[in-house]
């Protein structure tokens, strides 16, 4: 769909993006009264800007970060390796989101174990668990007792509910900005209907270990989790390739190698794997080239308990092209990218197909 | 008719065509069937049978079959010589086949030898005494390596080797100096000339290669492999590996199956090598290069193994039975990870005591000595720890500086002290000396000056900034971490943290900041670099974090911490990328850097290279971002944008003064890099000019540019394949170790449409005074403002000092 079609053919610009205070005005598109708004949205060129940044926003909203409590209070509540002592008011936010986040709630759990070495000076005036958080642990099924963490001072973090958009940002940035945007992204395609792009990148280099990557939708049935496909790039000359996936001890330190949970040897670059919980992994790969192990590295991933929304695309029962990129595209915005190549195996063979599954770059 | 046959055998060995079992056979190829046929003209030519016209037409069918030329500059010397030399020679070339078959057991005395040298040595046909200088110098050899000649007959070798090469030069001849060549480079190892040997064997690889010897071909590449690894070449050993793989098994080459597991121990890949070592026992080697050795060093490779498995037990069970200094030292490094560091010293001690390949304590090795150092380190012998540590440590350097010359392929302490011997030297020197004593010791050690200077330049970094100057210095099983406060108080302390740990860390961080590019920074994304911040920042640097916001720090990492992304880990509730200027310094090479950029200074800004045709995309945000530099400097930039971003431009911009903007692809390419900078092992890192001309990191270096700032806003410019001592090898090194002062860098990929905000805003802030630490800190800051994920503002990153 091209933009004049998408205007009627008939409207006109009005307003003159080259005018930094315009610029400014619209990238505060939050702040402004609804006459404004609406006279902006006139303007075709204003219009098309002002969807880019409304659909930024909502990516950046759905991601998370703005409804999730702070990661600190997250870590303080979980009483993590070196956590600050938690606040009651803080806790109760926490508690209620964890409760429709499992996932994060069993991070949370697992904060508690020991680190392996603690490094800091000053510990912790001792004290009794808080007992509301005892107690949420316990309806989680957590394990009790532990010693009391050293300290990370973390002072929380003010919430932004809404980008704050450019505050202070010379206004020549701000204009590259707009140009950018009016130059086109990576959402084209879904605006036209089609599968997303990937951003363009400043490089033609790809690490040998493709997918999985990111969040992966955790569940059964036709879901990637259920039978996860590890894809690597193919290497000239090799004989086989060796896969492990480990996954790692949630909550606990960065450090730790983790459990292996699967190891598979291949002639191919494609390996299917068993199902997977929620959790986090990491998997690396290795290959035989002309008889020598070669090290092709290694990725780390998630399966999350995600919503329904995204389960359900996710799940692709439906095999309708269009239902199928409508489930693609959602994946994709989510974070699920995994997912969405999983899904978009189910499109018909063609051009489109093959550019959304080719390697990423 | 023996003679001849014999002749005709030695001529296909010339030629390099093996002798076929049947060779009448319609089944050769129409290599081996010319080379014969050149061989039977040759052959009835010296015997007066054949004709010159008939020569001169078998070696041009057999040129022509192969591509080469040598088969006709053999015709072309004999047919110089009188009719009675070119008899005479095929007389002594039948009795050399005569000794050469009694020199098949490699033990032979040189009387024979010596006595048909001085037969032959004034033929007119050189070919005979050519062969027999070759041979000489081939047995000589072997008897220095085995001490049962003096080293002294070393010369003795060299010259023999030297004659038989030009001898059979001169008789136009290719494949038979491949003996000679590689005498030279053995020759040349004993004498310690790494340089020479290593031309030698890399000659010896080619020509073998041309004539399609494998055997020879085998013989240098396990020469230059040694070379390679003599002087901390490490990429150019997978090149070299690579390139026997291509052509020899790993199940019937223990060269190379032991060179590959040295490989994977080396980059402490420790459960693939155990895989690979159980998988490959030494059950064919080539007698000359092997000997008896071979189990040995299996069983000894893979002790090392269980060792760097932490399974001390079964390496102490392996190396029971293992003879002489190498049992010895495998024995003491399993007693030492057992905990039992009085075992170690005994059994390093009794490796002196005598026997074939023991030293005097005074002359013990880098690697035992080490041992014996972190042993009585773990013993409280403070003082004996640092005496040795400081031995070895002065040691290693002399190897150091005795690498051959050029940009930096390894460091003394990365590849022959190894960073973990210097940790322990630095533990002692902390204990005994203070912190600032220990950071001082790896910063010279690292940067090649003396302590005083790096202490001195240690403190003034310090004082540069609010928070101070921390360093991190992992080893293989722990890391050493120095805090120097702006008042130049220094804390200190060590992590049961080793270099596999924080490399995993620091991968499972940069992963997930790359995840954002397509999905949110979960809250367990955080924890994990809460988790990081928790165990790897000094408790005193945390304090001064918590108690003052804002500020700018130094971050010295050293090994494994080099790959961190710092930026990302939270303090006092925010990411330090973000609330603080961090300036990631390198050790102190240069003492003459070039001065600071100001922000009155003129740039020169170029990319966005004109790509039609080539496999790169075009960057239109790189576009942009060049025009409006512009705007944020009071000079506007001297741009080479589309066409002209082109190599003249690119190297014009190095030679001279300016700061330099380059916006572009990084992109990695198919090649053999001897210096590592740049890519993976087998790859070279560069950046993309027009036309899609790559300029490499290699390249950059080689013409050391002396910038006061580069800007690389390109993907992953300061990444690059890890080298222990060194640093990542990326396109950014190539700047700074050149003598750019200072480089605006990325640590992995970046967007084209995202980076030009921050890359106005790094313009706009440098223009209004900041420095590189703070105006990147504002960069990424305004991104993140702007809404961009991690994946973005978290990869800018400025290395250098203030």
């Amino acid at each position: 769909m091209t933009h004049e079609a998408a205007e009627g053919g008939g409207a006109r610009p009005s307003v003159d993006l080259d005018d930094p205070r315009v610029v400014e005005r619209i990238l505060r598109y939050d702040d402004l009264d609804p006459a404004e708004l609406a006279a902006l949205e006139r303007d075709p060129r204003a219009r098309q800007l002002l969807d880019q940044l409304r659909s930024v926003d909502r990516f950046l909203h759905a991601g998370a970060p703005d409804a999730a409590p702070a990661p600190e209070e997250l870590y303080a509540y979980g009483k993590g390796p070196g956590a600050a002592p938690s606040e009651g008011a803080h806790d109760a936010d926490t508690r209620r989101w964890l409760a429709a986040h499992p996932e994060e709630a069993a991070w949370t759990e697992s904060l508690e174990e020991q680190p392996p070495s603690p490094v800091f000076a000053e510990a912790l005036a001792p004290g009794a668990p808080d007992p509301e958080v005892h107690q949420h642990r316990t309806e989680n099924a957590a394990s009790a007792g532990h010693e009391r963490p050293r300290a990370i001072p973390f002072t929380p973090r003010p919430r932004r509910r809404t980008p704050a958009w450019l505050a202070w940002t010379p206004l020549a940035a701000a204009a590259l900005l707009v140009a950018m945007a009016l130059g086109g992204d990576g959402e084209r395609g879904v605006m036209a209907g089609g599968l997303p792009d990937s951003p363009l990148l400043r490089s033609a280099s790809e690490a040998p270990l493709l997918f999985p990557r990111g969040r992966v939708v955790a569940g059964d049935g036709a879901l990637f989790a259920a039978a996860p496909v590890f894809e690597i790039a193919p290497q000239l000359r090799a004989t086989d390739y060796r896969i492990e996936v480990r996954q790692l001890p949630i909550g606990a330190s960065a450090f730790e190698p983790g459990r292996v949970v699967w190891t598979e040897t291949s002639s191919a670059a494609v390996l299917i794997g068993p199902a997977l919980e929620p959790g986090r992994y990491e998997w690396s790969a290795r290959a035989t080239v002309d008889g020598i192990d070669v090290d092709l590295g290694a990725r780390s991933f998630s399966v999350v308990a995600a919503g329904s929304a995204a389960t359900a695309a996710a799940d692709g029962e439906v095999s309708d092209p269009t239902a199928v990129r409508a489930d693609v595209r959602a994946l994709h915005a989510a974070g699920f990218v995994t997912d969405a190549r999983h899904r978009a195996r189910a499109l018909p063979p063609g051009e489109e197909r093959d550019d959304y599954l080719a390697p990423p770059r | 008719m023996r003679a001849r046959c014999l002749v005709a055998a030695l001529l296909l060995v010339a030629l390099g065509a093996a002798a076929p079992a049947a060779q009448e056979s319609e089944e050769l190829d129409a290599a081996t069937r010319s080379a014969l046929a050149f061989a039977g003209a040759l052959e009835q030519f010296r015997a007066g049978t054949g004709d010159e016209a008939a020569l001169r037409s078998a070696a041009d069918v057999f040129g022509r079959t192969t591509g080469r030329t040598d088969a006709a500059r053999i015709a072309a010397y004999y047919a110089s010589l009188p009719a009675e030399a070119r008899a005479h020679g095929l007389v002594l070339e039948q009795r050399f086949d005569a000794l050469r078959a009694r020199a098949s057991g490699l033990a032979t005395d040189e009387a024979p030898l010596r006595a048909f040298l001085d037969a032959s040595d004034r033929a007119a046909d050189a070919v005979p005494a050519a062969h027999a200088q070759s041979l000489f110098a081939r047995l000589l050899a072997r008897a220095v390596e085995d001490g049962t000649a003096d080293a002294e007959r070393t010369v003795e070798v060299r010259a023999r080797a030297l004659d038989a090469l030009a001898r059979f030069e001169r008789a136009g001849m290719t494949t038979p100096t491949l003996e000679p060549l590689w005498v030279l480079g053995r020759a040349a190892l004993t004498a310690g000339d790494a340089g020479e040997a290593d031309r030698r064997f890399d000659e010896l690889v080619r020509r073998a290669g041309r004539t399609g010897r494998d055997a020879w071909r085998e013989r240098g590449l396990v020469g230059a492999i040694g070379c390679a690894r003599e002087r901390g070449a490490l990429f150019r050993v997978d090149a070299l590996l690579a390139e026997l793989a291509s052509f020899r098994s790993a199940d019937s080459c223990w060269a190379l199956a032991r060179e590959a597991a040295v490989q994977l121990l080396v980059r402490d890949d420790v459960d693939a090598a155990e895989r690979w070592l159980a998988a490959h026992p030494p059950v064919a080697f080539d007698a000359e290069i092997d000997r008896a050795d071979a189990l040995v060093e299996w069983r000894a490779l893979l002790a090392a193994a269980a060792l760097r498995g932490a399974d001390a037990g079964r390496a102490e069970r392996i190396a029971e039975e293992l003879p002489g200094p190498i049992g010895a030292r495998v024995r003491a490094a399993a007693a030492l990870e057992a905990g039992r560091a009085e075992d170690a010293l005994r059994e390093l001690d009794g490796a002196n005591r005598g026997g074939p390949g023991s030293r005097a304590p005074g002359e013990e090795g880098i690697d035992a000595l080490a041992l014996r150092g972190r042993a009585l380190l773990r013993l409280g012998r403070t003082d004996e720890c640092i005496e040795v540590l400081e031995r070895a440590r002065r040691r290693a350097q002399r190897r150091d500086s005795d690498a051959l010359p050029g940009p930096v392929r390894a460091s003394a302490a990365g590849e022959w002290l190894g960073l973990s011997a210097l940790e322990a030297l630095a533990a002692a020197r902390a204990e005994r000396d203070g912190a600032l004593t220990a950071a001082a010791v790896v910063e010279a050690t690292l940067g090649r000056t003396d302590e005083s200077t790096a202490g001195d330049a240690l403190l003034a970094l310090a004082r540069t900034t609010d928070h101070g100057a921390a360093l991190w210095l992992v080893g293989a099983d722990r890391t050493l971490w120095v805090h120097v406060e702006p008042d130049g108080t220094a804390t200190h302390g060590r992590l049961e943290l080793g270099r596999r740990d924080v490399l995993r860390a620091a991968r499972r961080l940069r992963d997930a900041a790359r995840a954002t590019r397509t999905g949110p920074w979960s809250a367990s994304d955080a924890a994990l670099g809460a988790s990081v911040a928790s165990e790897l920042l000094p408790p005193t640097l945390v304090r001064s974090l918590t108690r003052t916001k804002g500020g700018s720090l130094a971050l010295l990492t050293r090994g494994a911490s080099e790959e961190v992304p710092f930026e990302l880990l939270e303090v006092g509730g925010a990411p330090l990328g973000l609330a603080r200027a961090l300036w990631i310094s390198g050790p102190r090479r240069a003492p003459t850097d070039p001065a600071p950029v100001d922000g009155r200074t003129r740039w020169t800004a170029l990319g966005a290279p004109s790509l039609e045709g080539t496999a790169f995309a075009p960057l239109p945000g790189a576009r942009a971002e060049l025009e409006r530099l512009g705007d944020a400097h009071p000079a506007q930039p001297k741009l080479h944008l589309g066409a002209d971003a082109t190599r003249a431009a690119f190297v014009e911009a190095l030679l001279g003064r300016a700061p330099l903007h380059v916006a572009t692809h990084v992109v990695d390419r198919p090649g053999t890099v001897d210096r590592p900078l740049g890519g993976a092992p087998g790859r070279e890192r560069g950046l993309v000019l027009a036309g899609g001309d790559v300029v490499t990191a290699a390249e950059i270096a080689a013409l050391r540019p002396r910038l006061p700032l580069v800007v690389l806003a390109a993907c992953g410019s300061a990444d690059g394949a890890l080298l222990d001592g060194v640093g990542p090898r990326g396109v950014a090194q190539a700047f700074l170790e050149g003598g750019t002062r200072a480089a605006i860098v990325t640590q992995w990929s970046v967007a084209d449409g995202a980076t030009p905000l921050g890359m106005l805003c790094l313009h706009a802030a440098l223009a209004g005074g900041a420095d590189p630490a703070e105006a990147t800190r504002r960069a990424r800051a305004a991104l993140e403002r702007a809404g961009a994920p991690r994946a973005e503002w978290a990869a800018l990153r400025a290395l250098g000092r203030p």
